[in-house]
């Protein structure tokens, strides 16, 4: 036992959890700086729940690379089961944080989000599906049910309603299908399907608040009545085009249903989009494009952000010297815009140390998948790799204004435990994946 | 190299990574390092915004922006344990209550909070003491500029009111708000400031109108009044009253129907007093003239082309009536005979010319156009009702714009509200000049139309009752129906009362309009409530402008006035009542040499020893104090 756990430690990419603590430093530090403020008081002890966080993070993540998951992998339907079951649970009783009811209170402040682990049992049975099902006969049957597999707690956490954790399972999906083998076509029909969706559901707004010129041709698209014309006609051609293919057989008509039929779930999904979704909550998605439209509302944190980042420069003004957050121009900078204060106190270059840690362990993730064997590791894998990269992006992204504001946190510096103990447990499983790969 | 087929996909990701990773640390080079990244204004250094003042014509002040203050709490720098203590203690100052500032202080929501708005420099000087001796952190006290309206309810409906961000949101302040608005982005830091706007009336002509109307609204227990006096040569707007009103101070302490603006918003069917502009749109169409006469035998009487039988009845049996005698005894039964000498249409096209159906664009936050409906919506009655002032729905401002045209030899002139606009550097930016909008009428016709308007306040005229011997005076007095929403008939219990002066009737250089709605005292007849109260207008303006009156002996005088010194006091046997002179009455006294007179302080007596009565001795000693 004492010897393989050993043999276990030795083949550990021990480089990942070295960089993770690194970020977990620098999370601390600047969680302890967002809550000093500018008389030099402190007035958060928001960093020092993040050390055992953190902490407390560190040792399941260590843990986790203990657990051989081809052993247990009888218990992971059951554990999603169980996860889809909390979920569902916090929507009846959770408690309400930031409008949405997505916390399980456990002892007085202390709580847990749900939905941040959802993400790493969604994986996980995924991988154990597309395992599964590696050699089903019907390409669409698994792509719908491995679909449905994300789509089911997605949507639960839809309706908390928290937009910015429900996106995360975009990536997840695309990444481990990808990874996992599922057809292209459908990936792109996926991805096609949901870009033309958002596009034309955030088109109104956008041409109303954004652009220059508002075009008369666009207008086609959203404004009612023509929206139906252009439905129905896109119907009807893509119920030609299948006829045509069904009785001439050419791939002409193929790909003219295909893309008529893209076209219709897009602008259905647009419809639905418009009615379901406030201005409001649309004008937020949209206002990085032009945070002057709404600089006092949805274009604060964005235009505070840029200038944190700006007035830090090279080499930044120094830890606990930035006027952007002690002065509290910036808001939710423990959680949401962490890489601003980062930026503005340790300047460009440590914003590039920050790009460089994140960077070494997505590549080592990604490099690791090559050498796994069998579909659930690296599909696993995949999905933990599209976590921390799109968390990455989209928060950095929206620090810098060029990504929708959706509230989600960089993982492992932003304050806060449920994200950064899934995120160890995900990464933890990881590493045991990686060690264990030349096991039979 | 050969790419191996299995990891294609993997490359892909790789890849995917790669190309985002570059394109985000490419736009974040940008920003941290090149000084061209987009910086907002800096938003460490506030600017205060001033919005600019709102004056009269004279430059007395109407709205000025003075210094108030908000308190805010930061909950993450607020120590909690404290909250119930600095809340019973702040509570105080701020006048709140104190549960409900501490429910502020430690409830949920976001961990910003504004605990008190626009509080004074007083309050927030006691607030800060508070916070002192409370050793409370999180509470911020921030110096913002508050809206205060010095004249209160003066010229409320004109003059409007802003929000808490200081926006207009109605009135002067938020028709001119791009103007008052102060850009923080233009000026350097430091203060920003907005233009000053000054409007066309004249606070003093305004308060002693306000006076009038408010007396009249009270004893005549009408629902609301409307009164505009206005300059007929230039159609500058000189009083503005609309009744109920409001503080804008505090214009959320009213019900809001006293916002609605009578003057221009307000739309009515007007009466007789709107026979002035159906005689004068006929007379200008040719259709009559001095000379036509019509009998009144107490009603009304035609039958159309289809057969409809159509009877209005008159308030008398008038006889043969001229024009003149049609305003005068205010005949139903001529005019409307009057009106059938021309079509619908050249009817219809001569009263819009008047103004009516189109707002007059009196640079007002919102004008109503009124109603007037096409003539091929018209029924058989619709001409000769409209020639006595019903079926259609005009504004007391639109009334009082069209007595222009009468006034002015036929020209319609606009009315105006705003003066000029001066930026704080104290260059003009805005002085419209009188815009002379269209003739309406020959001159002869409105001339005719003035003169006959004068008969009214003959003895046998509806507005003898507006009559000032010395001043000659074009007046028309209305009794309008209003439609009763319930039965959609005209009620019996609601009318308008109003009349309309144009003085001095030689060359008018003055407009006064008033309607006084659903009048529920002793009368409800233009003729009786509102023409003696356009004759108590008409006097004031008189008064205030100077208007020449004939007959009056006006006094002439070298210009040389001399002012009566000040009686010197005289102490003699007993004690006088200094008290009340001022101190230069006092020299005489001190040259006495048989009394003593101290002297202490300046300015006017206000105590003295002894008491006035009290016997005076050879030696005594006189204490004064003076203040």
């Amino acid at each position: 036992m004492m010897a393989s756990i050993r043999k276990l430690f030795k083949s550990i990419d021990w480089t990942i959890p070295i960089a993770i603590v690194i970020l977990m430093v620098i999370g601390v530090l600047f969680i302890y700086s967002s809550g000093v403020t500018s008389a030099g008081d402190l007035v958060s002890t928001e960093y020092a729940k993040q050390i055992v966080w953190a902490a407390t993070g560190l040792a399941l993540l260590v843990a986790c690379a203990m657990i051989d998951l081809k052993r247990v992998s009888d218990y992971i339907p059951i554990v999603y089961g169980l996860s889809i079951a909390l979920l569902v649970y916090t929507m009846a009783f959770g408690k309400v944080v930031n409008g949405a009811r997505s916390w399980l209170g456990i002892v007085g402040d202390y709580g847990i989000q749900p939905s941040e682990f959802v993400k790493i049992t969604t994986a996980l049975f995924l991988a154990h599906y597309l395992e599964r099902s590696a050699h089903e006969s019907s390409s669409f049957r698994r792509f719908a049910l491995s679909f449905a597999i994300v789509a089911v707690p997605m949507g639960l956490i839809l309706m908390q309603p928290d937009f910015g954790t429900s996106l995360v399972f975009v990536p997840l999906y695309l990444s481990m299908a990808f990874i996992g083998g599922i057809n292209k076509r459908y990936l792109l029909s996926f991805i096609l399907f949901g870009g033309i969706g958002v596009v034309l559901t955030v088109m109104p707004l956008w041409q109303t608040l954004i652009a220059a010129e508002q075009s008369i041709v666009l207008r086609i698209f959203y404004e009612k009545p023509y929206v139906y014309y252009i439905l129905l006609m896109l119907i009807v051609v893509a119920a030609l085009a299948l006829l045509g293919f069904r009785f001439f057989k050419k791939r002409y008509y193929y790909w003219l249903a295909y893309g008529a039929g893209i076209g219709t779930l897009g602008l259905a999904f647009s419809l639905a989009g418009q009615r379901f979704l406030k201005d409001y909550q649309v004008k937020r998605l949209i206002v990085f494009l032009d945070p002057s439209i709404d600089p006092l509302g949805s274009g604060w944190n964005i235009l505070q952000s840029i200038t944190a980042i700006g007035s830090g420069g090279v080499a930044g003004k120094g830890f606990l010297q930035g006027t952007q957050s002690h002065y509290r121009y910036l808001p939710q900078q423990s959680t949401d815009f962490i890489f601003s204060i980062i930026s503005e106190e340790l300047g460009f270059l440590g914003g590039i140390v920050v790009f460089g840690l994140f960077f070494y362990i997505l590549v080592r993730l990604a490099l690791s998948m090559r050498k796994l064997r069998d579909v659930a590791s690296s599909a696993f894998v995949a999905g933990v790799f599209g976590i921390i990269f799109f968390h990455f992006m989209i928060n950095a992204g929206m620090a810098m204004g060029v990504m929708p504001i959706t509230g989600i946190p960089l993982l492992f510096l932003s304050y806060g435990g449920s994200s950064l103990w899934s995120i160890c447990i995900g990464v933890g499983l990881c590493l045991g994946i990686g060690a264990r790969r030349y096991d039979s | 190299m050969p790419i191996d087929k299995r990891f294609i996909r993997h490359y892909v990701i790789i890849a995917a990574l790669l190309t985002v990773t570059g394109a985000t640390l490419a736009r974040y080079a940008r920003l941290a390092v090149s000084d061209g990244a987009p910086r907002p204004a800096s938003s460490a250094s506030r600017v205060v915004s001033i919005r600019g003042p709102i004056y009269d014509r004279e430059g007395r002040l109407l709205a000025v922006d003075t210094d108030l203050y908000d308190v805010s709490i930061w909950k993450p720098s607020f120590q909690r344990d404290k909250a119930a203590s600095f809340a019973r203690s702040a509570s105080g100052v701020l006048g709140v209550d104190p549960g409900e500032l501490e429910g502020k202080l430690t409830g949920d929501g976001p961990d910003f909070a504004y605990l008190a708005r626009r509080v004074s420099g007083d309050a927030a000087e006691g607030l800060e003491r508070v916070m002192r001796d409370e050793g409370v952190n999180g509470v911020r006290i921030d110096r913002v500029s508050g809206r205060v309206y010095p004249e209160r309810a003066l010229a409320a409906h004109l003059v409007g009111f802003v929000g808490t961000e200081n926006k207009g949101l109605s009135g002067a302040e938020a028709a001119f708000d791009s103007w008052l608005s102060a850009d923080p982005e233009e000026s350097g830091g430091g203060y920003a400031y907005g233009d000053a706007v000054y409007l066309t009336i004249d606070a003093d002509l305004q308060y002693r109108l306000e006076t009038l109307s408010r007396a009249v609204l009270e004893e005549n227990a009408a629902e609301g009044l409307a009164l505009v006096a206005m300059d007929a040569k230039t159609g500058d707007i000189l009083a503005y009253v609309s009744l109920p009103d409001f503080d804008p101070n505090d214009f959320l302490a009213v019900d809001r129907s006293a916002w609605t603006d009578r003057v221009a918003i307000y739309a009515y069917e007007p009466g007789s007093v709107f026979k002035v502009y159906s005689m004068a749109s006929l007379m200008a169409l040719g259709g009559i003239d001095e000379r036509s006469r019509f009998v009144c035998d107490g009603r009304y009487e035609r039958v159309t082309a289809s057969g409809e039988e159509i009877v209005i009845k008159c308030l008398g049996s008038h006889g043969s009536v001229d024009v003149t005698n049609i305003l005068e005894y205010s005949c139903n039964a001529g005019a409307a005979y009057a009106s059938e000498t021309v079509s619908d249409i050249d009817f219809y096209a001569k009263i819009r010319e008047f103004g009516f159906g189109e707002r007059v664009g009196a640079d007002l936050a919102g004008e109503s156009p009124g109603l007037m409906r096409r003539p091929e919506d018209w029924s058989g009655r619709t001409k000769p009702t409209m020639a006595m002032g019903q079926e259609l729905l005009v504004t007391a401002l639109q009334m009082a714009d069209a007595a222009t045209v009468v006034a002015n030899g036929g020209v319609l002139m606009r009315a105006r509200t705003l003066g000029r606009i001066v930026a704080a550097d104290g260059e003009v930016l805005e002085a419209p000049e009188p815009i002379a909008v269209r003739r309406v009428m020959g001159e002869y016709e409105a001339n005719a139309i003035l003169r006959s308007m004068e008969a009214a306040v003959l003895d046998s005229g509806t507005g003898r009752r507006a009559r000032i011997d010395d001043l000659r005076m074009s007046v028309k007095t209305g009794t309008a129906q209003v439609i009763d929403p319930a039965t959609r008939r005209y009620s019996d219990t609601d009318f308008i009362a109003s009349t309309i002066a144009l003085f001095p009737s030689d060359d008018p250089e003055y407009i006064v309009y008033a309607a006084i709605f659903n009048p529920k005292g002793a009368s409800t007849y233009g003729g009786r409530i509102a023409a003696p109260f356009v004759k108590d207008a008409a006097n004031a303006i008189a008064d205030l402008y100077g208007v020449a009156r004939s007959g009056s002996a006006s006094a002439t005088h070298g210009g040389r006035i001399s002012v009566s010194g000040v009686d010197a006091a005289e102490v003699g046997d007993a004690m006088p009542d200094l008290r009340g002179l001022p101190k230069r009455a006092l020299t005489g006294l001190l040259a006495r040499d048989d009394i003593i007179v101290e002297i202490e302080g300046d300015g006017w007596v206000r105590e003295q020893s002894p008491a006035p009565g009290e016997p005076i001795a050879a030696g005594a000693t006189i204490r004064l104090r003076l203040e």
